[in-house]
């Protein structure tokens, strides 16, 4: 289990903190980290992966800091960003170099997501285009079967096609103990998969759910004609989508971008008192 | 797979195999300029007035041995390498081993095989011999003997390591840029030891009695030079002490830039 404990960052003395206060415990499972340009997203996964050290607080895995960068924690936490580079020629040659650091690597798992993306492995990386690279780079850190992934825009570049091979991908790599937190602003790309939401705002975590309580909590319904009970609501080609109270017996399917919009409209502080309701127990386990 | 936290030189040679595509690269490349400077000096001793292009070609190739680190210069896939599980200890010691040691040897192994290959064709392919021999007739006559300081010539090479230490130093903690720290780092520190040189020559200087011929009066010119030369070993020594500093100041700051650093 990941655990943040009042996590406050802030890159340099005289700005605003990126992060504060956040607190939080993430379980096995797979997130959606969401949040506007600029909440703190990738200062989060950066903390999480132990790239960056809160200035104030405390991040664990399992009662291990990974800000302390102990091998024996580091090779349980992978962090891909969209942006990054491979520091060698090829997949396979990564296998050869970089995957010994990690025990849990599984070359069949890394064939398997190559040819679902139509790669071998043996391709030059610089040769191929950006979106082939992105799908080389994800096949492989789905492969190193870490405890944490943490993925940064993982559906970037990628073709439709291969969206719904890196949806069965991320399903096929779960285990029990894994935990892989999806950062991304195209929410539908993945949205079946996830079994929790961390919402950020400014620096702020909103929320920090499991999926199954928030469909007990809310309910995401469409109608022909605006609903007057609705807690928020947004026309959409005709029709209306609205977020209501759940009755926590029907648990509707998780409408993240409305949701989304729900929290950063007037709505916000509504929603958010329904969500967060034993905001005392932040704990994200089923 | 070790599984512990401690040092661990399974986790050294893994740090080596990850690294060597980069290495095996810069390796080639050094051992190129070698030869390539090897061969320009090799072409001075032919030449009557040999010494410039001799210490030209060896400037760029004691360049390029500053340059070692540049390897690790790296600023896309940093992240890549700043999540490795491998404690601070182990990557400090894999970049100062391939920093102090083994790029250096690879010049020096690049070096005597092409004095190897040349002997078959030339009398003048052990060149540091050839021009070292050039010097001491040309100091001969001059009543200088620079046998009394052969011994502590070698020594001089340490102070190549400060240079070297310095660019290993800008790398590993610039963000930005950090070929081009690394670069302004080896210039700086060189530029840095030539001051500290002059200042140290005309103290000695002085000491040896240089004020009495800038006041006009006459000095022995043999005894002036043989003084001279007889105290700048300790300017050696110093230097030997400087290098030694400048290790342990580089060991412990890596040390803590791999401990702390920030992606």
């Amino acid at each position: 289990m990941i655990t943040l404990d009042n996590v406050s960052y802030r890159y340099r003395k005289c700005m605003p903190d990126a992060l504060d206060g956040i607190t939080a415990q993430v379980s096995p499972g797979i997130y959606l980290l969401l949040g506007e340009n600029g909440a703190g997203k990738t200062t989060l996964l950066h903390l999480i992966a132990g790239l960056l050290t809160p200035t104030t607080g405390t991040c664990d895995l399992d009662g291990d800091s990974l800000s302390a960068r102990r091998p024996t924690v580091m090779r349980r936490v992978f962090f891909l960003s969209d942006d990054m580079d491979m520091p060698f020629a090829t997949v396979n040659e990564a296998v050869r170099r970089h995957a010994q650091f990690y025990p849990t690597f599984s070359v069949e798992a890394l064939q398997a997501n190559l040819s679902d993306f139509g790669l071998t492995g043996d391709e030059r990386l610089k040769d191929l285009s950006l979106g082939s690279r992105h799908k080389s780079l994800v096949a492989y850190a789905l492969a190193l079967g870490t405890e944490v992934l943490l993925l940064d825009e993982p559906a970037n570049g990628l073709d439709i096609d291969a969206k719904k091979s890196l949806r069965r991908m991320i399903a096929r790599s779960m285990t029990d103990d894994r935990t892989i937190i999806v950062s991304t602003h195209t929410v539908y790309d993945l949205e079946a998969l996830f079994d929790g939401l961390l919402l950020l705002s400014h620096g702020s975590m909103l929320i920090s759910r499991p999926t199954w309580q928030i469909a007990a909590r809310l309910g995401f319904v469409t109608s022909t004609t605006p609903l007057p009970d609705a807690l928020y609501q947004e026309p959409e080609a005709g029709i209306f989508r609205a977020i209501v109270k759940g009755d926590g017996d029907d648990e509707s399917a998780v409408n993240y971008s409305l949701l989304y919009s729900a929290v950063m409209s007037d709505a916000r502080d509504r929603i958010l008192s329904i969500i967060n309701t034993d905001t005392e127990n932040n704990d994200t386990d089923r | 797979m070790t599984l512990t936290d401690k040092f661990s030189t399974e986790r050294l040679i893994m740090l080596w195999r990850y690294y060597t595509p980069g290495m095996t690269r810069q390796l080639w490349l050094t051992a190129a300029l070698t030869l390539l400077c090897y061969l320009i000096s090799l072409g001075a001793t032919f030449l009557p007035e040999s010494l410039g292009l001799y210490t030209f070609a060896s400037f760029v190739l004691m360049f390029g041995y500053y340059c070692g680190p540049l390897h690790f210069a790296r600023f896309r896939d940093r992240n890549f390498s700043l999540q490795l599980p491998a404690t601070a200890a182990e990557r400090t010691l894999f970049m100062l081993f391939f920093t102090m040691i083994v790029v250096p040897a690879v010049m020096v192994v690049t070096w005597y095989a092409s004095v190897g290959i040349a002997s078959l064709f030339t009398a003048n392919a052990p060149i540091t011999t050839v021009m070292l021999a050039r010097v001491d007739a040309d100091a001969a006559q001059s009543g200088v003997n620079l046998g009394q300081f052969s011994d502590v010539m070698c020594l001089q090479r340490v102070q190549d390591v400060i240079p070297m230490l310095v660019c290993l130093l800008c790398v590993t903690s610039s963000r930005r840029t950090p070929v081009t720290n690394g670069i302004i780092g080896v210039i700086v520190s060189l530029v840095a030891m030539s001051m500290i040189g002059g200042i140290i020559g005309l103290t000695i200087g002085f000491t040896a009695g240089l004020h009495d011929a800038l006041n006009g009066n006459t000095i022995d010119t043999d005894a002036f030079v043989s003084k001279l030369t007889s105290m700048m070993i300790y300017t050696v020594y110093l230097i030997c002490v400087l290098a030694i500093l400048t290790f342990i100041y580089t060991a412990v700051r890596l040390y803590r830039t791999f401990r702390h650093q920030q992606s």
